[in-house]
């Protein structure tokens, strides 16, 4: 039932379709049903939002219900997957898991399984085009660019592995200084507390940058992250500041976080 | 005299930057790209000679974008137009602050020659940029709504939200 809690003693690990046509998820928070799907829905995401996960314990295997098999092809599966994609998740026929199999036994599957292998995400390649798609945007102050949107959602998707991409680009690779400047500040705004180190200590980074869009950025990232620990990176910033106005925009990022202890 | 002020991105106006590929009397590009015209116009509002409306008109500005975000701006002194030859219209601003509004003016019958002309008198002149933090935009909007000057139903809903919220 959509929206319905699970019985207190209902193991999580186990799954069973609640019908033909339906496949079913749980979000990150456990301990309720909240939604199913009809088969012909092509969107899952739409239909139950974000942080959409595999059922756990089911060592990367989404089950779904053979009638799903129609009128889909694999690619149009491998598509509906793609928001929910673990590297090396399986999708798999329901038809093809033995009955009273729980998520913690293996299974073989027969020879005529529909089984596909996602292939692993390469998160390095989104990152990079996304950056690469960030030079036909025009950015400006106060409004989201489709830029911004798409590193949140890798951010929140793909956590350090997105950052550690970022930051390759950003702090080691070639990057125009626009949209590094546009990616740091992102970077500074977006919720995501698991990440919050990792954020804080590239914005860090990024302020000995050689381009001054970039040390800009990494100041402003600074100042939308709220975090007064960073106040000694900035003021070495600002002893090491060639660009008056630049030095002026530091320091007004530190007296901000000053603040905020 | 007064001064004439625009939204910018303010690292395009920094002085310092170094470019030893520009020649004798030349100005770099970024200040050009940085001044979009509409219908050969742009739009620049008027701030008087002791700057006590640059505030007002600010807040106002920033009060037109979708959310709160730092505002940069370009402060110059009117007589760069007189000596690059450009045409003004009196019209009315469209920010959420009506007062401002009667401050607004054009910039008109731009060709690419005067525009290239009025950037470069900029750039020679005493012209200042400024930045506001996102933090003290959420600030003076928070004021300017209370003062009754910016008015909130004419400013973005996510913006108005957010100011709202604090």
């Amino acid at each position: 039932m959509i929206g319905s809690t699970l019985p207190e003693d209902t193991n999580l690990d186990n799954f069973a379709p609640t019908g033909e046509g339906q496949w079913w998820w749980r979000k990150r928070t456990p301990a309720s049903v909240l939604s199913t799907a009809q088969a012909d829905t092509a969107e899952p995401r739409s239909a139950l939002g974000d942080e959409l996960l595999p059922v756990r314990g089911c060592r990367g295997a989404l089950v779904y219900s053979t009638v799903l098999q129609e009128p889909y092809n694999p690619t149009s599966l491998a598509g509906l997957s793609r928001e929910w994609a673990q590297p090396g998740l399986r999708l798999i026929s329901l038809d093809d898991v033995p009955a009273a199999t729980t998520c913690r036994e293996e299974f073989s599957l027969p020879s005529s399984s529909t089984a596909m292998q996602i292939p692993p995400i390469d998160v390095t390649r989104l990152v990079e085009v996304a950056f690469s798609a960030a030079h036909y945007e025009v950015f400006r102050d106060g409004e989201e660019s489709e830029f911004s949107r798409e590193l949140v959602h890798l951010v929140r998707r793909y956590g350090s592995s997105a950052l550690d991409a970022i930051d390759g680009l950003i702090n080691f690779g070639e990057v125009d200084g626009e949209i590094g400047s546009v990616a740091l500040r992102t970077i500074g705004r977006v919720e995501h507390p698991a990440s919050y180190t990792v954020r804080l200590r590239l914005l860090e980074r990024a302020l000995a940058h050689n381009s001054s869009w970039i040390r800009d950025g990494a100041a402003l990232g600074l100042a939308s992250l709220g975090d007064p620990t960073a106040i000694g990176s900035l003021q070495r910033a600002i002893v090491q500041e060639p660009i008056e106005e630049l030095r002026q925009d530091l320091k007004a990022v530190e007296e901000y976080l000053e603040t905020l202890r | 005299m007064p001064f004439l002020v625009r939204g910018i991105k303010r690292r395009k106006w920094d002085r310092q930057s170094v470019y030893p590929w520009l020649e004798k009397d030349e100005i770099p590009a970024d200040p050009l790209t940085d001044l979009p015209t509409s219908d050969n116009a742009l739009s620049v509002y008027i701030v008087e000679d002791d700057k006590s409306n640059l505030d007002r008109v600010i807040t106002a500005l920033a009060a037109t974008r979708e959310r709160p975000d730092k505002y940069d701006y370009l402060l110059f002194d009117e007589r760069a137009l007189s000596i690059a030859n450009v045409k003004t219209e009196l019209t009315r601003g469209n920010t959420p602050d009506d007062l401002v509004n009667s401050w607004h003016l054009d910039l008109v019958e731009l060709s690419g020659s005067k525009l290239l002309a009025l950037v470069t008198e900029i750039l020679r002149s005493d012209y200042r940029t400024a930045r506001w933090l996102e933090s003290v935009v959420k600030d003076k909007l928070q004021r300017g709504m209370k003062a009754g000057h910016v008015d909130p139903g004419k400013m973005p809903p996510k913006l108005r939200d957010a100011v709202l919220s604090l």
